[in-house]
């Protein structure tokens, strides 16, 4: 069943090759007006999905429009979108004053940290898992399955205590490390997913060219595993993005290594919260994620196609 | 600065490649025990609207020490958290603002907090404002009050065009519950549908509100902090939520909802939000404390000009409150290194400049009542920190008169539902019974404390339920450092 | 595609490798050695970062410790007597199985339903609707928080508004302790939605479009071939989604924190947001306690997951008899 799905085109490219397949077809009047039909079907859905997308976005768009308006306006404007009038400012604030561009830095450098990490050892741990027998293994699995559904509400307490003991509290190496360390047992089990479903005769023709462990691993399996490794990019990216507990104990005694949504914190005050600044600094988290999504969507349709022709 | 994340992205891709991890990426100096950069002093607070107060205060004392000073401002929602945090993993800064949560004798006791040494000026100054249990232990300064006790969150703060729209003088507020309660009638029929917000979800304020309330209702209280387990029944040292005064202040905030005068909205507000949604012209009354001129000023600029303040509402019109002597705000660190250095600042904490800069912020009011006169604040903060000057009193402090009080507080645990559980149980129909939740909730409190004096005393603390009895004060009565 | 869904199907993880073949050539080159230093990495960290902080939360739960840096001292089981006579405990257990039962059906069923009509490659823009959905996972809580507010309010807010001309309402979403539980859970599938959709859209591109194709040659409509290909193909895939569903919705509690933290009157104190809150948002923290609270919430969760795979594979293997 693998292979045949190997085999399979994804529909993305399929459907650029329409004519091809309605060749196969003899063209007669009725199945056309079924295409048609079905266009206009296809339409109506665009149309049911797009105004239940919209409802769904909606509130964002909101806080969008809410970064342009001044606090007042935010809450007398009710849910309405334009602004009174436009405040820039907002984002000024936020970018330079509450040192977002700093924590844009910084939340991108232990995301881009965590990702590497998580993909190189959870491939990895995989790779070895799926494809061999060794002592251990079993526990290996056992143990990671077990740690699933442990509310991790607490680690954050011996976390901190182990990472002051080995000198990493308040380094970005510390918290990327206590980011992709723990947890991740669903990246591990993709990958052992994965890699025990390609099938042998890969690994052996590169065998056959002289290819040894580390070669077959990082120039066929890992290049193999495009998919799964954009879904485990996904995964962390999100988790790792918006972590609070972690950085902000990991950057108490170094506030310039904060990230963003630490960094969010320095808008909600005693007595008063600026919202629009949040509003501001909240689009300026969101846009980054919105748009590698919008990259990485491609990515998986293409990247299917790419481990198919191999 | 430019190059750390340069070193740190090499670092993080070393680490993500090999894992070859040693200590050799830190990207700036190691924190470890509060000395931050070498040349800096940490600072933490949760006070945002000090900003400029404190940011001139710091530049003066880095020309004459010639350390700078490097502030992080929490959220206090995330306060508390933060200080646990850095607590346990030794990273406290130099000074912080006490919201552990915990009185400050137990942080005095546990070494978690260090003496600091004032200059003679300052502690002249300082002379009649110290309380031992609040700001000295065994006789040493420990903190310095900045703010005055007499404030209060329950201020009535009205919007002047709404009051005016129901054919009602805005110079002229409600000063009786009754008045309150027959104005917001009045508002509703000019239009104002819902007259009044309040923070229901935010269950410290509403403490605080409650508390406010009864005393005005003419409860005598013995406080140490101004919420939760800290208060007592002046009379009779025991916990008073049951009492007359407390079941009418409960009752009056229920009319208000069940008469249909408050905001809808208010059940899921805090009172950051609630402030907005009155400044948006949603509702005409809201209560708050002095800082609300200050946030206004800040944000709503424009206004200013058609908010009124009074008192908070009471049975007998005078709206007396009391709060015990003002804690000390900020700390030093028992394990700082620069507590010769955080000495000379606090000394600067005491001085009027100061004082008149901290009246400019327009927050909690400054503890010298003078610096008004001289601080340049828009009037409507003036009015409302004389008001509260006018009509708060000293409340006696447990505390005070035998520090062990605040290991006995300390060791209580937690008692769920606790006041702002059951106030939102009421006030949101949850608890029909209030009487008999408040009464379960006093005998619980009871129950506790007993057993936290037990294990104080088994460690030599020498506590008894006297301690919280002062039979001779009477609510609307200043008790006053010398009357201990 | 094929991967990412198959994968965790706990029959792939638990099975050794299909091949001889496999084993043998990983054999000949001698690889012992540069399996363990693969699995290195992901031993120590997960040892480091996972199984010594799960270590550590046992050893906390048998301990009164009222916050980091004070003394500890060993009280035995103490705590966990203490758990079983908290009736917030147990109101917090059902508070979390609701969401769970609640939620987790629908987000599984609801992101299906989408993930059928945006797979089609031949709807117009379909990758910015699934965009659209995707957005809200990304959000901030604290922003989520703000705007739901505001979605939500009783007296200005748009559905309250859509409920008047209706006739019914205002409801009080957020501030009644009989609406505040369906109103998150509401604001969870809205945030949360998107990744359900994305997992169900990885596991259609494993649907071969030939058997799509040979059925509809054969007269299968479009229902006949949801109910005949599509759904059986994506059978084992429901089991890994609704899984990683439910892990993500045990981790509700920030959001639950910043709309109404556990209330009004604890009807929303779904457990991690007890845990949370005895450990870093009560006057007097507690984390001996809040381990305890830690520590039982776990041990119910993998026995109940447990439980829940049995069944599963139990009903699984009666189907496959018929």
């Amino acid at each position: 069943m693998t292979t045949t799905q190997a085999q399979e085109p994804s529909r993305d490219l399929h459907a650029r090759r329409e004519p091809g397949r309605t060749r196969r077809r003899p063209v007669s009047d009725p199945r056309a007006r079924g295409r048609g039909r079905r266009r206009i079907g296809r339409w109506a859905q665009t149309l049911v999905v797009g105004a239940l997308g919209l409802l769904w976005i909606y509130p964002l768009l909101w806080v969008l429009a809410a970064s342009f308006k001044d606090s007042l306006d935010i809450f007398s404007g009710g849910l309405g979108l334009l602004p009174d009038s436009w405040h820039p400012e907002n984002y000024l604030r936020a970018w330079r004053d509450a040192n977002f561009s700093g924590y844009m830095m910084n939340t991108v450098l232990i995301t881009a940290g965590s990702i590497v990490l998580v993909v190189v050892r959870c491939a990895m741990a995989g790779y070895v898992i799926a494809r061999f027998r060794f002592l251990g293994r079993r526990v290996v699995l056992a143990v990671l399955v077990a740690t699933m559904f442990i509310p991790t509400g607490l680690f954050v307490v011996p976390v901190v205590e182990l990472s002051d003991l080995l000198g990493l509290l308040n380094t970005r190496t510390g918290l990327v490390l206590a980011i992709a360390g723990g947890g991740n047992v669903a990246a591990v089990l993709l990958y052992v997913g994965f890699f025990s479903r390609v099938p042998k005769e890969l690994e052996e023709a590169a065998v056959m060219d002289g290819a040894g462990f580390l070669r077959v691993f990082f120039r066929v399996m890992l290049p193999l595993s495009g998919p799964v490794t954009a879904t485990v990019v996904v995964l962390t990216f999100l988790s790792s993005w918006n972590n609070f507990f972690l950085p902000l104990v990991f950057t108490f005694s170094t506030p310039q290594n904060r990230t963003l949504a630490v960094g969010m914190m320095a808008f909600q005050g005693t007595n008063s919260t600026d919202w629009a600044g949040l509003a501001a600094a909240a689009s300026i988290s969101l846009v980054p994620i919105v748009l590698l999504f919008l990259l990485l969507q491609r990515y998986f349709v293409e990247g299917i196609a790419g481990a198919v022709k191999n | 600065m430019e190059r750390i994340p340069r070193r740190g992205a090499l670092a993080l891709f070393a680490a993500g490649a090999a894992l070859p991890v040693s200590g050799c990426a830190r990207s700036s100096t190691r924190g470890g025990v509060a000395h931050g950069d070498a040349g800096s002093l940490q600072w933490w607070d949760h006070f945002d609207p000090l900003k400029s107060a404190l940011t001139g205060l710091f530049d003066e004392f880095e020309g004459n020490v010639g350390v700078a000073v490097e502030r992080t401002v929490y959220n206090p929602d995330s306060m508390g958290q933060a200080l646990q945090l850095a607590e346990g993993s030794d990273q406290l800064p130099d000074v912080f603002t006490n919201f552990f949560g915990a009185p400050s004798a137990a942080l005095v006791d546990r070494g978690t907090v260090a003496p600091v040494e004032l200059s003679d000026e300052a502690r002249r100054g300082l002379e009649g404002s110290l309380f031992e249990g609040v700001h000295t232990f065994d006789g040493k300064i420990f903190t310095v009050p900045i703010f005055s006790h007499r404030q209060n969150s329950t201020l009535t703060w009205a919007n002047s065009r709404l009051l005016e729209k129901a054919g009602h003088d805005a110079e002229n507020l409600p000063s009786t519950w009754d008045d309150f309660r027959t104005l917001c009638r009045d508002l509703v029929a000019s239009g104002t549908d819902h007259p009044w917000v309040a923070p229901l979800a935010h269950s410290d304020r509403m403490q605080e509100h409650l508390v406010d309330l009864a005393q005005s209702a003419g409860q005598s209280l013995a406080m140490v902090g101004s919420s939760g387990n800290g208060i007592t029944d002046a009379r009779t040292g025991d916990f008073p939520f049951a009492s007359e005064a407390f079941l009418e202040a409960f009752a009056f905030l229920h009319s208000l909802i069940t008469d249909g005068f408050m905001l809808p909205a208010s059940t899921s507000l805090d009172a950051r939000e609630a402030r907005v949604r009155w400044a948006s012209g949603e509702a005409a009354f809201f209560f708050d404390g002095p800082w609300n001129a200050g946030v206004l000023n800040g944000q709503f600029g424009e206004f200013m000009e058609d908010v009124r303040v009074s008192g908070p509402p009471s049975p007998d019109g005078r709206g007396l409150t009391a709060r015990p002597p003002a804690d000390g705000q900020f700390w030093c660190a028992g394990r700082s290194q620069r507590r010769e250095e955080v000495g000379e600042l606090f000394s600067l904490l005491t001085r009027s400049e100061f004082a008149v800069a901290l009246a400019e912020n327009m927050d909690q009011p400054p503890a010298d009542p003078h610096a008004l006169d001289r601080a340049e604040v828009p009037a409507l903060y003036s009015l409302a920190v004389r008001l509260l000057e006018k009509n708060v009193r000293t409340a006696p402090s447990p505390v005070v008169r035998n520090p062990a009080v605040g290991s006995v507080i300390a060791e209580m645990n937690d008692i769920r539902p606790d006041l702002g559980d059951i106030i939102q149980g009421y006030l949101g129909g949850d608890i029909d019974d209030l009487g008999k939740e408040l009464t379960r909730f006093n005998d619980r409190l009871s129950t506790e404390r007993d057993r936290a004096i037990d294990v104080v005393n088994d460690a030599g603390g020498g506590v008894s339920v006297q301690d919280w009895i002062f039979e001779e004060y009477r609510s609307g009565d200043d008790f006053d450092v010398t009357d201990y | 595609m094929t991967s990412m869904s198959r994968t965790t199907e706990p029959r792939a993880a638990r099975g050794a490798p299909r091949s001889a073949g496999e084993v043998a050539v990983a054999k000949r080159r001698r690889p012992s050695l540069w399996i363990y230093v693969f699995l290195a990495p992901t031993v120590v960290l997960f040892g480091m970062y996972t199984v010594w902080p799960s270590i550590s939360s046992l050893v906390y739960s048998t301990l009164e410790w009222r916050g980091l840096g004070l003394e500890r001292s060993f009280t035995g089981l103490e705590n966990y007597r203490r758990l079983l006579a908290d009736p917030l405990f147990w109101k917090s257990l059902w508070i979390t199985l609701l969401i769970i039962v609640v939620t987790v059906p629908l987000r599984v069923t609801a992101g299906l339903l989408l993930a059928l009509v945006l797979n089609n490659p031949r709807l117009p823009l379909a990758g910015l609707l699934r965009t659209a959905f995707f957005v809200p996972v990304v959000a901030t809580t604290a922003i989520v928080g703000f705007v739901m507010g505001f979605v939500l309010d009783p007296s200005a807010g748009p559905i309250n508004e859509a409920l008047s001309i209706l006739g019914v309402g205002p409801v009080d979403f957020l501030g009644s302790s009989r609406t505040s539980l369906w109103a998150v859970m509401g604001v969870h599938v809205w945030k949360w939605l998107g990744v359900t959709l994305i997992y169900w859209l990885a596991a259609l591109q494993t649907v071969p479009r030939e058997l799509l194709e040979a059925a509809e040659t054969d007269g299968a409509g479009p229902a006949a071939r949801l109910r005949h290909v599509t759904l059986p193909l994506l059978r084992p895939f429901a089991v890994i989604i609704v899984v990683l569903t439910v892990i993500e919705t045990m981790q509700i509690f920030d959001l639950v924190v910043t709309m109404t933290g556990g209330g009004p009157f604890f009807s929303t104190l779904a457990t991690e947001v007890y845990i949370y809150d005895t450990a870093f948002g009560a006057a007097r923290p507690d984390l001996g306690y809040a381990s305890a609270i830690g520590v039982a919430f776990g041990v119910l969760t993998v026995l109940l997951m447990v439980v829940l795979t049995l069944v599963m594979r139990l009903a699984r293997r009666r189907q496959e008899e018929r």
